[in-house]
Formats: C-alpha cells, sequence, structure tokens
C-alpha cells in the first residue's frame, strides 16, 4: 500500500510537470514546446518582403492570396531530440484561430528555404534565384496536413494541430533541412500571430529526450 | 697699389663678358636673323613638331643616356619663323640638316637648353619627314651633353638614328654609348644632377597639380533591379570635400570627407561618411598617379540603413594610373574592399550579411575634344564571396563577378568641372547586382546608376 500510494503521488507529479519517465529507454521524456520565430505572411498584394504588416503581429488574416510561412528557425538543435522513428514520439504543428472556419487549413511543408523578406513571388530578394517556383511558395504536395485535433467551436476559432511527423522525419530528421510550413487557407480565417503570446503559432514535440543519439 | 690689384680684379671679371659679347648661335651666325621673327602658332611646321615628338617617345629617349633633355626640348622650345631666308658659309651650317645645295639656311638654333628655333622661310617647303628631322636635329642642338652638341657629325648621327625609317631604341642607345661612353668625363653631369634622368627632373620641376584639392556634389540615380530589393536606394547625394595641404608640389597629400544623403524607398536617410587619405605624384613617365585609403562608414549612418544589407563600415585601398596624352587619355585604376559584415533583425530573427574580399580593375579612356572628354570605362568586381545567415536559413554565393560599362562625358574650365557618368551592369554571375557588394560610395547598389557631378578646384 505504501509503495503503491508513493508510486502514484509520483506519478501525478510527473504528470501534472508535463512530463514522464521512459522506463523502456531508462531516460526522461517530456512535450515541449516551440514558438514559431519565423513567422512571415506572404500576399499577392505586398510586393516588398520588408513591409511592417507581414511579420511581427498578433493577427493574421488568411484567405485565398494570403498565406502564412512557419518556421522554428533553430529547429536543428532539436532534430536528434525526438525520438519519432521509434513510432513512441510526435511533431505537431499548433495554431490558434480567433476566427474563421478551421476546417478550411491546410499546412504543406515548403521545399526551398525562404528567408523573412520573402513575398508571394520570391522566397529571398537576392537576385532572379531567390523567385518562387510557384507563386505562393514551393510547397510538398505530396504530403499536405490536415487539422488532426480542433478545440473550440469551428466557426468561433479555436486551437488547431496538424500532424507533422511525417514532414520531421522526411525534412529535418531525413534530410538535415528545415524549410518550413505553409499555411494555406480557402476561406478567410483569422490566426494568432508570433506575438499574441500563448497563443502563437507552436511546433509540438512529445516525448522530447535531451541527449537522445540519432536513431 | 691697391688700385691696380682693382683694375686687374676688375679686368678679370670682366673678360668673360667682353669674350661673349659676340654671340655664337646655333651653327654659327651671328644672330641677326633674329630681328623680325615671329611665334609660329600653327602650320605645317608645328605639326611636324607634334609629330616629332610623339617619335621620341616612341622610342623612349628619356630612358636613354645622354637623350634625357631630348623630348622637353623639342616639345616646349618656342620656334620662330624668320622674316627672310639666309645663305651662310658659316662652318657651323655645314651638314645636310642645317642649309640646302645653296647654303640657305633651314633652321638655327642655340647650343644651350631652353632657347627658341628659328626656321626660315624656305624651310616650308620642306616635307613632313625633313621637318620631323630637323626638329630632332635642332632639339639635339640643345639638349646633348654640352661638350657634344655642337658637334655637327655627332647631332647628324643621332638625328640620322633617330629619325631613320627602321629607328629602334636599341640603336639609339648604341650609338649614344659609343658618342658619350660613361667613362667620358667631359660629359659628366653637374652636381647633384644627371643627364639620364632630365626629363624626369624636367617633369618634376613642373607644378603638375596647381590646384589639386577640389570640392564638389555629385548626385546619383540607381537603376531599380527588375526584382524586388532587400533595401531599395532610389537616389544618393554626396557632397565631397578633397584638401591636400601636405606633400610637395607633384606630391600633394590629403585628405577627403565625403557626407551622403540618400533617398530610399523608406523615405529620406543620412547616408554613409567617407573618410579618405589621398595621395597624388607625378612619375617621371608622366603618369598621374593617385593612391588612397578610404573608409566608409555606416555606424554613424540613420538606423534605417544601420539595420539593412548596406550598413557596413567598407575599407578601401587603390590606386589610379592615369596618362593624358594631346589628343587622348587613358587611365587604370585598381582597388580592394576589405570584408566586412552587417546584421538586419526582421522580426524576430536577425541575419547576418558577410561581404567578402572585392577586387576591382577598371579601365577608362577616352578622347579630348578640348575642354571635354568623352570616353567610357569598364571595370570588373570580383568578389570572393556574399553571404547571408539567419536561423535556418543560408545563401553563399561563393566566388562572383560584376562587369559594368558605361559612359562618362566631362567638361572642364580653369577650376571648374561638370562630370556626366553611366554604370550599367554588363554582365554577372551567380545572379549577382551591386547590392551584393553592399558599398553604397563605391559601385552603388541596385543594377547601375546614372551620376552628375559638379566640382571646383582649387
Amino acid at each position: 500500500m505504501t509503495w503503491f500510494s508513493s508510486g502514484w503521488w509520483l506519478s501525478l507529479l510527473l504528470f501534472l510537470s508535463g512530463c514522464a519517465l521512459d522506463f523502456g529507454s531508462g531516460t526522461a521524456t517530456s512535450t515541449h514546446e516551440f514558438s514559431f520565430d519565423g513567422v512571415k505572411l506572404i500576399s499577392r498584394s505586398v510586393a516588398r518582403g520588408d513591409d511592417t504588416s507581414t511579420y511581427g503581429q498578433s493577427t493574421y488574416t488568411l484567405d485565398g492570396d494570403r498565406r502564412l510561412l512557419l518556421r522554428f528557425e533553430s529547429l536543428g538543435e532539436h532534430v536528434s531530440n525526438a525520438d519519432v522513428r521509434s513510432g513512441r514520439a510526435k511533431v505537431w504543428v499548433r495554431v490558434s484561430l480567433s476566427s474563421g472556419d478551421p476546417k478550411s487549413l491546410r499546412l504543406y511543408g515548403l521545399t526551398r528555404s525562404w528567408m523573412m523578406l520573402a513575398t508571394w513571388n520570391f522566397a529571398h530578394p537576392f537576385g532572379p534565384a531567390g523567385r518562387w517556383t510557384n507563386a505562393g511558395g514551393d510547397l510538398d504536395a505530396a504530403n499536405v496536413m490536415t487539422p488532426t485535433e480542433v478545440r473550440g467551436p469551428h466557426d468561433e476559432g479555436g486551437v488547431v494541430q496538424f500532424d507533422a511527423t511525417r514532414w520531421f522525419i522526411d525534412y529535418p530528421q531525413g534530410r538535415s533541412v528545415n524549410y518550413g510550413f505553409a499555411l494555406i487557407s480557402d476561406g478567410t480565417v483569422a490566426i494568432e500571430g508570433e506575438a499574441a503570446g500563448s497563443l502563437s503559432p507552436r511546433l509540438v514535440m512529445d516525448k522530447y529526450v535531451k541527449g537522445l543519439s540519432t536513431p | 697699389m691697391r688700385s691696380k690689384l682693382f683694375l686687374w680684379m676688375l679686368c678679370l671679371c670682366l673678360l668673360p663678358v667682353v669674350a661673349s659679347a659676340v654671340t655664337k648661335v646655333g651653327n654659327g651666325d651671328d644672330g641677326s636673323d633674329l630681328e623680325g621673327a615671329v611665334l609660329i602658332d600653327s602650320g605645317p611646321i608645328l605639326e611636324a613638331r607634334d609629330k616629332a615628338v610623339g617619335l621620341l617617345k616612341r622610342l623612349d629617349t628619356p630612358s636613354i643616356r645622354g637623350l634625357g633633355l631630348l623630348l622637353p626640348e623639342v616639345e616646349r622650345a618656342a620656334i620662330y619663323r624668320a622674316p627672310d631666308d639666309r645663305r651662310s658659309t658659316a662652318k657651323g651650317d655645314s651638314g645636310p640638316y642645317h642649309v640646302d645645295m645653296t647654303g640657305a639656311v633651314y633652321a638655327r638654333t642655340m647650343p644651350s637648353p631652353h632657347a627658341p628655333v628659328r626656321f626660315f622661310p624656305i624651310a616650308e617647303r620642306l616635307s613632313e619627314p625633313q621637318l620631323i628631322a630637323l626638329h630632332v636635329h635642332e632639339g639635339l642642338h640643345r639638349a646633348l651633353p654640352a661638350p657634344i652638341r655642337e658637334d655637327e657629325g655627332v647631332v647628324a648621327d643621332i638625328t640620322l638614328a633617330l629619325t631613320g625609317p627602321d629607328a629602334t631604341r636599341d640603336q639609339v642607345s648604341e650609338l649614344m654609348a659609343r658618342v658619350a661612353p660613361d667613362n667620358d668625363l667631359r660629359i659628366t653631369p653637374p652636381a647633384g644632377g644627371t643627364y639620364q634622368s632630365s626629363v624626369g627632373r624636367a617633369i618634376f620641376d613642373e607644378d603638375h597639380f596647381k590646384q589639386p584639392s577640389s570640392l564638389g556634389v555629385s548626385f546619383k540615380q540607381f537603376f531599380s533591379p527588375p526584382d524586388p530589393a532587400n533595401f531599395p536606394i532610389a537616389r544618393m547625394y554626396s557632397l565631397h570635400s578633397y584638401l591636400y595641404p601636405f606633400g610637395g608640389a607633384n606630391t600633394p597629400f590629403g585628405l577627403g570627407i565625403e557626407g551622403s544623403f540618400i533617398e530610399a524607398e523608406k523615405g529620406p536617410q543620412i547616408g554613409p561618411l567617407g573618410l579618405s587619405a589621398r595621395l597624388r605624384l607625378w612619375s617621371r613617365r608622366d603618369f598621374d598617379i593617385g593612391i588612397w585609403a578610404s573608409a566608409a562608414f555606416n555606424t554613424l549612418s540613420a538606423e534605417e540603413l544601420k539595420n539593412s544589407p548596406f550598413g557596413r563600415d567598407v575599407f578601401t585601398l587603390g590606386t589610379t594610373m592615369r596618362k593624358n596624352l594631346s589628343l587622348f587619355f587613358v587611365e587604370n585604376q585598381i582597388s580592394v574592399a576589405l570584408p566586412g559584415s552587417s546584421s538586419q533583425r526582421i522580426g524576430k530573427v536577425a541575419y547576418l550579411y558577410e561581404y567578402g574580399t572585392v577586387i576591382s580593375a577598371k579601365v577608362r579612356g577616352g578622347v579630348k575634344l578640348g575642354r571635354f572628354d568623352a570616353g567610357a570605362f569598364a571595370e570588373i568586381n570580383l568578389a570572393d564571396f556574399f553571404r547571408v545567415n539567419g536561423g535556418a536559413f543560408s545563401i553563399d554565393t561563393g566566388r562572383y563577378r560584376l562587369l559594368s560599362v558605361g559612359p562618362e562625358l566631362s567638361y572642364t574650365h580653369d577650376d571648374f568641372a561638370v562630370s556626366l557618368t553611366g554604370r550599367f551592369l554588363a554582365n554577372a554571375t551567380k545572379d549577382a547586382n551591386y547590392d551584393f557588394l553592399g558599398n553604397l560610395m563605391g559601385p552603388g547598389v541596385a543594377q547601375g546608376s546614372i551620376g552628375l557631378s559638379v566640382s571646383t578646384f582649387f
């Protein structure tokens, strides 16, 4: 009875702290959330990459002419800490809607690098080489991600989560590249931006294991 | 006793004066033909003189021992036209260069540097090659070392060597070594001088930089690239002041300050501040040499520009070599811009722009049309790299080049000059343009520019 009580309390404590002991590997795992620091709106109507309305905002409105590029810039430092290939861990992209239908959202992995000066037509402003192959971003159309979890009323926004595990395996782990994502919506939705504090777009890695060797 | 001694001394002093009262002019006349002579300022005789100068330059006579003074003597001697022909039986007038078969004298000069030349009317019947030879011959009488300048045979031989159809520098040099050997003490130059470098001295003696300092304003309109730029700049205005308070007459040394003002899409801003140390010197070969070290400081610029790819300090070392000829000019310029970097923060991502060493080679040339210089330039900028790193984004161009061409037109009037220039990007690797160099005060930005500059010299 005594051991049960202490183990139960220990489990509860770890659960509340967002951590869990992976008894199989003997290492400490936890769920890590990383705010996307690369958040960039590209729009058909904005030609200048340094337009201040395209970054640093608390809300971005997306529709057929406006897309949101997302990237956790220092993901490379954390790639080896996600045990995704074993199938025990997942990587998620989480965004918060302030309005609009979350089911209209789709998330694509991008296939080329971009910078915060990106526009609808250009990934970067350094010559013709910076032009997207397809205006609006070069998308990995074969790996479209749709919302897997929606919390909150669909017509009043809420938290939307995409399973990006496949993308994580294909790009950061498989190719050691981090081109990030493009968030696209057919209808008009308002997304909380990186200036929105706890509602900012995030990359979530469950079973984050510090010091995990590369599979 | 004292008065006798004084009289003897007076006589000794006056002796050379009395002896020189009978002037031995050129090749032995009494100088009476100097009366009524008119300065020649145009015509075939002067045209032949220009060609003689060209010939001597081609043969590089300033570098031949004993002929150092020949070029400036031929080039700068005053030429007069005597009113009437003269016939002479003087011994000094012997030889084919001075008189014709009837004894009519073509030209005369005095056997000393800077003496004028008198051409007689009969000389106008000579052909151009004959006139060229005559100019050279008379110049030799003034320019050769004193012991041999009056030896008509030696002067005639040298004239022939210089003006012959197959004349080469080696032949002339060999002849001079024979007629004026190194060990001939008679032609030892005066203390402190040398016949070898007499042209150099003559060139250095002249003040070639009478007004080296300048104050001016310039304007550049940049050509926008077809694709969006990172930090588009439309125009740049600058005010420069280059003052040369130090150095010698032909080696002025000074400091330059250049302030700039730019018009970007984000509005007007203070541009980079340029400081430079500048040295100009005149070479023995008649070249205008410029050596400079400059720094364009962006740390003193506006906040917007600092937080941009152009917010770097640019340090440049360079040299120019310019040769002005009678009808055209040519200039080479070589410079090295040292590596540098700048940073830009956009949202939460900081980008670092790194610029590699840039070696620039520029050739300018053009024709001189009165007060106008019309020409063009070609320049190649060879850069080690241009890198951008920030977050997960990274590009590295590796080595790339930019090839620029453009016209240049300038008008100079005494202490005032206006120039109009154009710079066009003719060719580039790695999709580069001038933005990749990050050097606003150098080649500029975007795809090129047109510029207008107004300067005053003092």
